[in-house]
């Protein structure tokens, strides 16, 4: 049992996908002071430039940076905190591509040499903005996609559909110039191409959301619909431009919305991130909150504890035992579901225990982590509490077996005498009786007949002793016609009050038989001229049998009333006795019997 | 008399033949499966049907249901059922289905001699017969509102020779008593104990047996 991996977008199953094989370690310090430094250089240059050549409301220059910053910023503490994420390479990538793109939007004086290096790369750049933000909303918050998922298919035709319209477009106006009417038709086929892709993409944000379970919903909620929101804006902005100003993009709407769409942008991955990296916070200072609770209760309170630390309420914990099974804390046999609705982290090698839980946990992996090891000490008590329950309902099993087993072979017993050795002696009775009347001489006669009644003697001590192992009318009739000649024969007064006409268990019904016939006995003993109630009442899956009478009292286990062997078969079977005799004030015997 | 033996086993139908063959009556078929019985009877056309209760599939009170199953088609059939053990529930299901010609005996009884003959005289004359043994179990129960102690000794007799079956002649006969002694007895025993009269020897045993069960 390998621990679920992470699970990746545009994949809905992901368990025979392993952990990423590259693990990229954090970047060194030399390495992110280098980016840092770079990257708030590039912020200078960008606004230095601004101010210099930008003709729109300074706002615009502010906020267009400011959302590079972001860009940047959260790209780089994304790739120091969570370096096997590639979404912080995404995120500073873009973030440089959007200052480098800024640019782009300046006036600059027509002719001075930068300018053309910053037409011919500021299209590309521009574009490759779209493509960089797709890569990112699809990709959040691995980074990662499957080679063969819808996402990636979009996202890689993003990526060709800059590189052909930056060949296309240096073609076009290499060969007809910027304000032709092909460089236009060129610009509105784009623009399209691009709205296209962005309406799929918002399908297929959608498409993950509607897939995603529970758990992880609530978590991904914020930048799915930032990031749906802003793709919408995207496609509002595109076509409005399309729409108003045939293609040059210069349209008051158009700016607000490109504004509102990158804030948008913003929210939905570095705000977005940022608020994971709080929550991952609060998660493990609720490890810590674990450690305090586990330590005032006892083993029972592990698995709600973790459950209710790791936000997972279907967390359940199971330990191997030595024969290859699993129990869980009560002792139980624990089936493990096989399928993706829940996932299993062993614990420990060997493991000395297992983890099942809502395979969206698995995202958490540190978080899961840090919690098993607050819990080590009480998972391993619970792990003892657990072993001791299994092999206490083990031996209960084994003593009921063994009670049923016998109970079985004196039914077979009496069966064997019934059916053998009784109608054996029936039969040579009837044959003595047919040769009495053949016999002549009245000597001869008298002696057969006395054959006879040592017979007939010998056939009622059989019966007797076989209604001693197990009387044949509890085993043909059930309980209660069982009970009524049983305290019909005994020689105290009795009232029974029986209401089950129904077949029981047998060993229930033997059980229920005995307990009332030893209890008699009790009475005849030692309470001879006392009376009597026996009631047996059977309700919500227990059998209760109450034998209570009016003598002397004073009976306890010991005291050889064969209360205690009573209380060993009542045991057995899984029941209870309980037995009030203060002397003085009669005796009253409780029986209760698991009983479905 | 000609009689038809019921018993799955082999040692009980032989040893019953030989039985009742020595006390001179003609067995004239043997049937080991309940499924042949109906027929049996049909083409033997017999004076009275010895069954033993057991057979199988349970091997517990399938007798009964033969008996009943039998009365159904001819009413007016003579039916002994024997059984290994005394029940006093056996005994009042069979006289359930009407009491004349009805017997319940437990197999040893029959073993002393003529009990077997007797029974089956009394059962073809109409009358019933209950195991005394299966009797004597009710009636010595005691019980708490015990209404049998009202019973002065003499009526108790009374009351269990009714529930073994006897006609008021057979109570005279037994306990040495004029019928009319035994009338005004009769009718004492249901005043003390709230039967309802019935004059009728058969239909009064169920009515006694089953005051005895219920108390």
């Amino acid at each position: 049992m390998i621990p679920k991996p992470i699970c990746c977008p545009g994949e809905r199953r992901c368990d025979d996908e392993p952990m990423p094989a590259r693990r990229r370690s954090a970047p060194g310090a030399h390495r992110l002071v280098l980016v840092t430094v770079l990257g708030c250089g590039l912020v200078i240059f960008v606004v230095w430039l601004g101010l210099a050549y930008d003709r729109r409301p300074r706002p615009l220059l502010a906020s267009d940076v400011a959302i590079g910053a972001c860009f940047v910023g959260a790209g780089i503490a994304a790739w120091r905190l969570r370096p096997r994420s590639r979404i912080g390479v995404l995120m500073l990538a873009l973030g440089i591509d959007m200052l480098l793109a800024t640019p782009y939007g300046f006036s600059f004086r027509a002719g001075a040499p930068a300018v053309t290096v910053i037409d011919v790369l500021g299209e590309p750049l521009y574009w490759l903005q779209f493509a960089l933000a797709g890569h990112l909303f699809l990709s959040y918050p691995t980074g990662s996609l499957r080679w063969t998922s819808p996402e990636a298919r979009l996202v890689a035709a993003c990526y060709a559909l800059v590189g052909v319209t930056t060949v296309a477009g240096a073609a076009v106006r290499g060969f007809r110039g910027a304000a032709s009417r092909p460089a236009e038709q060129l610009n509105i086929l784009v623009m399209s191409a691009w709205i296209g892709f962005a309406l799929m993409a918002v399908l297929l944000l959608a498409r993950r959301f509607h897939r995603s379970p529970a758990r992880r919903r609530r978590q991904e909620i914020l930048p799915l619909a930032a990031a749906g929101s802003a793709v919408l804006l995207f496609v509002a902005v595109f076509v409005t431009t399309l729409a108003i100003a045939g293609g040059s993009g210069d349209h008051s709407t158009a700016v607000v919305l490109h504004t509102w769409m990158a804030w948008t942008g913003v929210i939905a991955v570095p705000v977005a991130f940022l608020l994971g990296l709080l929550r991952e916070r609060l998660a493990f200072a609720a490890v810590g909150d674990l450690v305090r609770r586990l330590e005032s209760v006892g083993p029972d309170a592990v698995e709600s504890a973790l459950a209710q630390t790791l936000d997972d309420p279907s967390l359940r914990v199971a330990f191997p035992t030595d024969e290859g099974g699993l129990v869980d804390l009560a002792g139980q046999p624990f089936e493990p579901s096989e399928d993706a609705r829940s996932a299993h982290l062993p614990l420990g090698d060997p493991p000395h225990a297992v983890l099942i839980h809502d395979p969206a946990l698995s995202h958490d992996l540190e978080l899961l982590r840090a919690a098993v090891a607050a819990a080590a000490l009480a998972l391993d008590n619970a792990r003892l509490y657990a072993l001791v329950r299994a092999q206490l309902a083990e031996a209960m099993a084994s003593r009921q077996r063994i009670a049923r087993t016998a109970d079985a072979e004196r039914q077979r017993l009496e069966r064997d005498l019934h059916d053998g050795a009784q109608q054996r002696l029936l039969g040579i009775g009837f044959m003595l009786g047919a040769l009495r009347t053949r016999l002549q001489a009245s000597a001869d006669q008298e002696m057969v007949a006395d054959l006879e009644a040592e017979l007939r003697a010998a056939i009622g001590e059989l019966r007797a002793f076989a209604q001693g192992i197990r009387p044949a009318v509890l085993t043909d009739q059930g309980l209660a016609p069982a009970l009524a000649s049983l305290t019909r024969q005994t020689g105290v007064g009795v009232d029974l009050h029986i209401s089950t006409r129904y077949r029981l268990d047998p060993i229930v019904e033997a059980t229920a038989y005995y307990v009332v016939r030893e209890a008699l006995q009790n009475v005849e003993r030692h309470a001879h001229d006392a009376r009597a109630t026996v009631s047996v009442s059977h309700r919500r899956g227990r059998l209760t049998i109450e034998v209570a009478d009016d003598g002397p009292g004073g009976a306890t286990m010991d005291n050889g009333t064969g209360l205690r062997s009573l209380a060993d078969r009542v045991g057995a079977v899984g029941g209870q006795v309980q037995i009030a005799s203060p002397v003085g004030g009669g005796t009253r015997v409780v029986a209760e019997l698991p009983c479905t | 008399m000609r009689v038809i033996i019921v018993d799955d086993s082999i040692i009980a139908r032989e040893g019953l033949r030989r039985l009742i063959e020595a006390e001179g009556h003609q067995v004239i078929e043997v049937v080991g499966r309940p499924e042949h019985v109906q027929r049996a009877v049909a083409t033997g056309r017999p004076d009275a049907v010895i069954l033993d209760i057991r057979m199988p599939p349970t091997y517990t009170d399938e007798g009964i249901q033969v008996a009943v199953d039998l009365r159904a088609v001819s009413p007016d059939l003579t039916i002994l059922v024997l059984s290994q053990y005394a029940t006093p529930e056996y005994a009042t299901r069979l006289l359930e289905s009407g009491a004349a010609g009805l017997g319940y005996l437990l197999k040893d009884r029959i073993l002393e001699p003529l009990q077997l003959s007797e029974a089956l005289r009394r059962l073809v004359d109409g009358g019933t017969v209950v195991d005394p043994d299966v009797v004597g179990e009710l009636i010595l129960s005691r019980h708490g509102h015990d209404s049998l102690g009202e019973l002065s000794p003499r009526e108790r007799e009374v009351l269990r020779l009714m529930a073994e079956g006897l006609s008021d002649r057979g109570i005279a006969d037994a306990m040495f008593i004029s019928l009319n002694t035994v009338g005004t007895h009769i009718q004492h025993i249901f005043r003390k104990l709230g039967l309802p009269g019935s004059a009728d020897s058969n239909r009064r045993v169920l009515a006694v047996l089953a005051f005895l069960q219920q108390r």
